[in-house]
């Protein structure tokens, strides 16, 4: 098994739902039974992936024919059905023969930083202790990753630390929400971490976005983070119009949440062989063509709500390593 | 033992009834249209700008003297019983002085009994019910 790193960039607010809900929103985000921190699911990644790198998709960015590791050609299709699989439909009615998995398995993305407003330096990318454990869990799986710079916890309950180069705090205090916090700067290895999370999730970029990255890195307590993933994501009110009218229609107004524009997300995928009966293909030779098409970045649209502006995302996948 | 839900279901359908008996005894259709609008408005208010802001326009409603016994006063009343007021305590000014945990600890509370104010508030008091409750009398 082959495995890689990727993370997602959101760009716009991001609604990747679960559908009706009975709490405070009518229409939720996905989030993890056990934590209860904002996921992307995995199915939504995979298929959006699936459908950019669709090679009779006109337009798209597909899948280049390419050899296998016998030096036989392989045509864009097959490698793409390779990869994610065929269409259970066109396999009930016998256009792609007998049906397999496809070799590639993409995991949740996880929270990784989720922006809040700050009244200085306009939002901070904040984290905990908690995920930053998690995501060197997960970095562990993939042996070509960076090692990440020790995870650190801040001095005391109620204080965070910032980098050095912090833009966000004044006079020792960052005030996020409604929720003021005593900080120290520069502590440890915050500057390292900040800088090795600002190089994964902006590889190509000038140092500018790394830099306003590191500016508003903060590391808070889990228990204040885990409050506001709950309540810091955005809730927006939804209504329609009765054309006739033009007021809002009887029992028309709803309420979505979205992960805010800026958030950061991290997830894994791990690739096998090949499971076709046609075209067999080692895991390493997989996940090297999938990841010279994806190349150093992807735009892409993910989760619900397209046609009205949300789900632009910067995917940007990391190291490969097994 | 009870589980927090149990408990904050029965003090809100407890309270709903309440609501529900003062409109079936007049003929106070305006108690219960903005009863419905104040629970349906709380957890949203509390999710966009944070409990002590919300139930600090809730309590400025409360507080109006020619308004003291409208819907949102009486919803005020009623989700403030979740904070555990002492007696004669203010509960907004109680939350003032808390720790940043309890404060977390309080929104969270408010949030999951708002929920059931506003699914009993729903399902009593809507239109249709009362409107066949009516037609059922004549």
């Amino acid at each position: 098994m082959e495995t890689m790193c990727y993370y997602i960039h959101a760009l716009t607010a991001l609604h990747a739902g679960t559908g009706q809900g009975v709490g405070v929103v009518d229409l939720p985000i996905a989030r993890e039974k056990s934590t209860g921190l904002p996921i992307v699911p995995g199915s939504g990644i995979k298929g959006v992936l699936r459908e950019e790198l669709n090679p009779s998709n006109p337009g798209t960015d597909d899948l280049q024919p390419c050899k296998d590791e016998h030096g036989q050609d392989r045509s864009a299709e097959e490698c793409w059905l390779t990869l994610f699989g065929p269409d259970a439909k066109n396999v009930e009615a016998g256009k792609e023969g007998s049906g397999f998995a496809g070799a590639l398995n993409i995991q949740d993305a996880q929270l990784l930083c989720l922006p809040v407003r700050s009244v200085y330096g306009v939002f901070a990318w904040v984290t905990c202790p908690f995920i930053l454990q998690r995501y060197q869990r997960d970095l562990d799986q993939v042996p070509d990753a960076p090692p990440l710079p020790e995870p650190l916890c801040p001095p005391d309950g109620q204080q965070g630390l910032v980098t050095s180069h912090s833009k966000i705090d004044e006079e020792k205090k960052v005030f996020l929400e409604d929720l003021d916090f005593q900080v120290t700067k520069g502590e440890g290895t915050i500057d390292d971490l900040a800088a090795y999370i600002a190089k994964a999730v902006f590889p190509v970029d000038t140092d500018e976005w790394r830099n306003t990255f590191i500016q508003r890195f903060l590391i808070i307590p889990d228990n204040v983070f885990s409050f506001l993933a709950e309540t810091a994501t955005e809730v927006r009110a939804r209504i329609r119009i009765e054309p006739g009218t033009r007021t809002v229609a009887d029992g028309q107004l709803w309420y979505e949440e979205n992960l805010p524009a800026e958030t950061l997300l991290w997830g894994i995928i791990g690739c096998d062989r090949s499971r076709s009966e046609k075209h067999a293909g080692s895991a390493k030779e997989l996940i090297g063509h999938f990841q010279e098409k994806i190349g150093t970045e992807k735009s892409l649209q993910i989760g619900g709500n397209a046609t009205v502006g949300r789900g632009r995302v910067r995917w940007i996948p990391g190291p490969v390593g097994g | 033992m009870q589980t927090r839900q149990q408990q904050d279901a029965t003090l809100a359908l407890k309270h709903v009834k309440e609501i529900l008996q003062k409109i079936e005894n007049g003929k106070n259709e305006e108690l219960r249209k903005s009863y419905v609008t104040a629970t349906h408005r709380f957890p949203f208010l509390v999710r966009q700008n944070g409990l002590q802001q919300t139930l600090g326009f809730y309590a400025g409603k409360a507080n109006a003297k020619e308004n003291a016994d409208n819907a949102e006063a009486i919803f005020y009343r009623h989700i403030c019983e979740v904070l555990e007021p002492e007696k004669g305590e203010d509960p907004a000014e109680k939350l003032l002085g808390v720790s940043l945990e309890d404060y977390m600890r309080y929104s969270r509370r408010c949030l999951e009994a708002a929920l059931w104010y506003r699914r009993f508030a729903a399902s009593l008091l809507d239109d249709e019910k009362i409107t066949k409750g009516k037609e059922g009398e004549k």
